[in-house]
């Protein structure tokens, strides 16, 4: 049984492709200007190449993420609340609660058994989402990638205390004027988006420990500052790559669909 | 007697050198994270282009975000009255500025000797603003230059846009791409919002005529055409916009050593 | 005796804050949280309970006081609930408030649905002033009475309640006779220094707070604050605005601040309580509600005009306002103020500020501007 899942996010469109529910080839492309069905179809065939698999062969396509609507080639569009959680489920050690960070959302989801039971998304704004990395990096004349290492060199703790993105931009400025080292305002942007990920923990009550999904999960700053700002473990999965969680789920959600797609 | 104005800004770094009230020399370098060093590389260009050495200029001016690094400046002034000052020079019936730079918007009025009597400044919101144009540009895929003719081009199909927040409206304009709307229509639609935004700040101080725009983004036919069809004036754009702030921050220097 | 000075101008600093409330728990006492300037201290006081106003944290980040409020609404209501979450605040055993607007009457619930602190107290203070709002005052004063009178244990000794009356009078007039001191040329302290003052008055127990400021009069009668020659004069304005560092921050710009409105600064202490030979309670609740106030959706022409007037007897040359980010009396009162100021030919600036310390740069730009307008106006018009 082949499956596939296809999440469409707002930068990077990641490809999953099952065979008999094992992972054997992934994609991941940053989306350009052009069609978005285009440039996603692209990405599906180079997925489906490298796991030596035909088209005709696919049994079922599930397409997720801000995107999907554009996907007329998938079975099915799936919400991306149910797809992470669903590929949560399926990562070790299973946790009950989980952070994914896109660059336009920050969610915190409970998760009972692969579904998802409660959720708190960020409130409307930028700040505490990857844009807000995305926003702040440029003054600073790095790439998101790169801030993750920089942070780790920090040894003085200076605070951001603008919530807003675009005025962060502007005190981030300050700061470079103020002649305040890159590495210390690295790390007071990550304890900013910290903070407001801890709201959203905060809201969800007691919790020890959580994984994180999406493309900011591997940045290793960012993960420490939640974990010293919401005081909990921070999971971030090993045997696949964390951007590619929600589009597994897809493909898993897909692979049950004879039995579960009435229950959807 | 020769002076210079160094005007730091969050996108680029300008000097310009005055000879006894008149320009002979300018330089423009992107700000790097080491405002000192843009403020000396601007300074270097300009001297160049002049043909001047160091010495020869006596009273150095700094302005603009990064002024507090210039650390061979001789005295400080504020970017509004420098841009005040500047665009008058220039243009001796100037009375209103409006100057759209990399990070903030404002509007000036001032008096017949370029001196401010009124200012208001964007508050809250970066739209409208050199950096949100950028990223414009970056998420179209084509220069800053090229936005302007391209919503002149497009007709507003009153596609829906973000007018409260400049990171909503790149949300929204992205979406729209995706979408696969057209692009010059979107900007037609981005550009018209921002028109009223710019219109009702410039309307917080009134407009006196001639009004000056200055700042990158007076480059940018398609902002020049709407905001004089809404202001019904016509609009003095000075020959180099971008470096208004820092010959009136020399102008300042050379009037304070009279 | 500058030492002594600013020892006690840095009271309110974080590390220094909490000093004298818990020095009062441990002699037994209480300690009831304040948050406006309209609740009558003086009865919390003879009721042998320290009023203590509550400065909420100064850390940029509350997240969980996100949790119960929204981030478009009043910072400082948000900012005091971060503290009461966090345990900041769990030295204080109540809190009174009146419902000035919204936003504390939000904040009044959910400090009520955490159950933090203690004893919670609300008081219903009139939008207008006639006398059948002031009966109404009244009355919430009077159950505002029994409530702390219940809470405590002890019913309030009418002697004991005049005599807290004149200890207050006796603070407020002290703070005047300081504030004299900054109509001079040369002003004997700086707007933060002022703010600094006021601030230390409002968190420990009033008399000795009279004892401390009653020593450093004559020292303060000769003092004069450095570098402030030609330097324009500003009368500052804002809600809630108990961080020194805004008041530095138009100071550094280039100014001198001689004069406010807060309710931080002069509103807290400028009326005295007068006539209390029958009616005592009446007296007290007359001063609290009759006067120009801030912060209110009330009262804007009474504030105006006591602004003026300010202007002229402390010889201000323009306004810098900073409002409260999302608090709206100040907000909506703001095109009313404009048209007053503009009407008087009065340099005028108003901007918007989060609650603790943020945006300096982008601050000072605006504030400096503004200053270099003001003071080639005061240049051209003395001789």
């Amino acid at each position: 049984m082949i499956n596939v899942g296809l999440d469409i996010g707002s930068q990077f469109v990641k490809t999953v492709v099952l065979k008999d529910r094992i992972n054997v080839a992934t994609c991941v492309d940053k989306l350009g200007s052009g069609s978005i069905e285009t440039l996603v179809f692209d990405n599906y065939i180079t997925a489906l190449q490298k796991a030596g698999i035909e088209e005709k062969n696919v049994d079922y396509t599930v397409a997720t993420g801000i995107g999907r609507e554009f996907i007329g080639f998938a079975d099915i569009q799936i919400s991306e609340i149910l797809c992470s959680t669903r590929g949560v489920n399926w990562l070790p050690p299973p946790t009950g609660f989980f952070l994914d960070m896109g660059m336009e959302k920050a969610i915190v989801v409970k998760n009972h058994d692969g579904k998802p039971f409660q959720s708190f998304r960020n409130d409307r704004c930028a700040s505490g989402t990857g844009r807000y990395l995305d926003i702040a990096a440029k003054p600073l004349g790095l790439s998101v990638e790169e801030m993750g290492e920089v942070s780790l060199k920090s040894t003085k703790e200076i605070s951001i205390s603008s919530n807003c993105a675009v005025f962060a931009e502007s005190e981030i400025i300050s700061l470079i004027h103020q002649k305040e080292k890159t590495e210390d305002i690295v790390r007071a942007i990550f304890k900013s988006m910290a903070s407001k990920v801890h709201s959203l923990i905060l809201k969800m009550g007691n919790v020890k420990n959580l994984t994180m999904i999406g493309g900011f999960a591997k940045n290793v700053g960012l993960v420490k500052a939640i974990e010293l700002e919401a005081g909990c473990e921070v999971i971030v999965p090993s045997i696949i790559d964390p951007q590619l969680v929600t589009a597994l789920g897809a493909a898993l959600i897909g692979s049950e669909n004879e039995k579960t797609t009435a229950s959807l | 007697m020769i002076t210079a104005g160094i005007d730091v800004g969050s996108l680029s770094t300008k000097a310009v050198i005055v000879a006894d009230g008149k320009p002979v020399g300018s330089g423009i370098v992107l700000t790097s994270p080491d405002t000192e060093a843009s403020a000396a590389n601007s300074m270097n260009k300009a001297l160049q282009q002049s043909g001047l050495a160091r010495n020869d200029i006596l009273h150095v001016t700094g302005t603009g975000y990064g002024r507090i690094n210039i650390s061979f400046a001789d005295k400080t002034t504020t970017e509004i009255a420098c841009h005040a000052k500047g665009a008058n020079a220039q243009n001796g019936l100037v009375r209103t500025i409006l100057d759209m730079g990399g990070q903030d918007c404002k509007a000036i009025r001032c008096d017949e000797q370029g001196r401010v009597v009124n200012f208001v400044m964007n508050d809250k919101c970066a739209a409208g603003t050199g950096r949100f144009l950028e990223r414009i540009a970056d998420l179209i895929d084509c220069s800053l230059e090229e936005l302007g003719p391209m919503s002149l081009q497009g007709v507003n199909k009153h596609l829906p846009i973000s007018s409260t927040c400049a990171v909503f409206a790149e949300e929204d304009i992205r979406k729209l791409i995706r979408a696969g709307e057209d692009v010059n229509a979107i900007l037609a639609g981005a550009f018209d919002s921002l028109a009223i935004r710019i219109q009702a700040l410039i309307d917080r101080v009134g407009t006196e005529e001639t009004l000056c725009f200055s700042g990158g983004v007076a480059k940018n036919v398609g902002i020049v055409t709407r905001l004089e069809k809404s202001l019904g004036l016509k609009i003095f754009i000075p020959i180099d916009p971008q470096i208004i702030g820092a010959f009136g921050a020399a102008l300042i220097g050379w009037e304070s050593m009279q | 005796m500058e030492e002594k000075f600013q020892t006690l101008i840095h009271s309110n600093d974080p590390e220094n804050r909490n000093k004298w409330a818990l020095e009062w728990k441990e002699q037994g006492h209480k300690v009831i949280g304040l948050l406006d300037i309209y609740v009558p201290e003086e009865i919390i006081s003879a009721a042998g309970l320290l009023p203590w106003r509550i400065t909420g944290t100064w850390d940029a980040a509350v997240p969980r006081a996100a949790v119960h409020r929204p981030s478009m609404t009043c910072r400082y209501c948000t900012h005091v609930l971060e503290s009461f979450m966090n345990g900041d605040l769990d030295f204080v055993d109540g809190l009174v408030t009146t419902q000035i607007d919204d936003d504390f009457k939000r904040l009044y619930d959910v400090l009520n649905y955490i159950d933090k602190p203690g004893f919670l107290h609300i008081m219903y203070l009139p939008h207008t002033t006639s006398k059948t709002t002031l009966d109404m005052w009244k009355k919430s004063v009077n159950s505002f009475k029994e409530a702390i009178e219940t809470y405590s244990g002890n019913k309030i000794d009418p002697d004991e309640l005049q005599r807290q009356v004149l200890i207050y009078n006796k603070m407020r007039a002290l703070l005047r006779e300081v504030y004299e001191l900054r109509k001079r040329e040369v002003p004997a302290l700086t707007g933060a220094e002022a703010l600094g003052l006021t601030s230390a008055a409002r968190i420990m127990p009033r008399e000795l707070f009279n004892e401390q400021l009653e020593q450093l009069i004559p020292y303060l009668n000769e003092r004069k604050i450095e570098k402030s020659d030609g330097k324009p004069r500003i009368f500052m304005g804002g809600e809630w605005l108990d961080h020194p560092g805004y008041v530095r921050l138009v100071e550094n710009a280039g100014a001198t601040v001689v004069m406010d409105e807060f309710d931080t600064g002069s509103q807290y202490f400028w009326d005295i309580v007068y006539d209390t030979s029958d009616d005592l309670l009446g007296a007290l609740a007359k001063r609290y509600m009759m006067r120009p106030g801030l912060s209110r959706m009330a009262q804007w022409e009474m504030q105006a005009n006591r602004n003026l007037a300010w202007m002229n007897e402390f010889n201000a040359d323009g306004v810098v306002e900073l409002r409260s980010l999302y608090s709206l009396p100040l907000d909506y009162r703001y095109l009313f103020m404009r048209k007053i100021y503009d009407n008087n030919n009065i340099f005028y600036l108003s901007l918007n500020r989060e609650y603790h310390l943020s945006g300096q740069g982008m601050l000072q730009t605006r504030i400096e501007a503004f200053l270099e307008m003001v003071e080639r106006k005061s240049r051209a018009t003395s001789v």
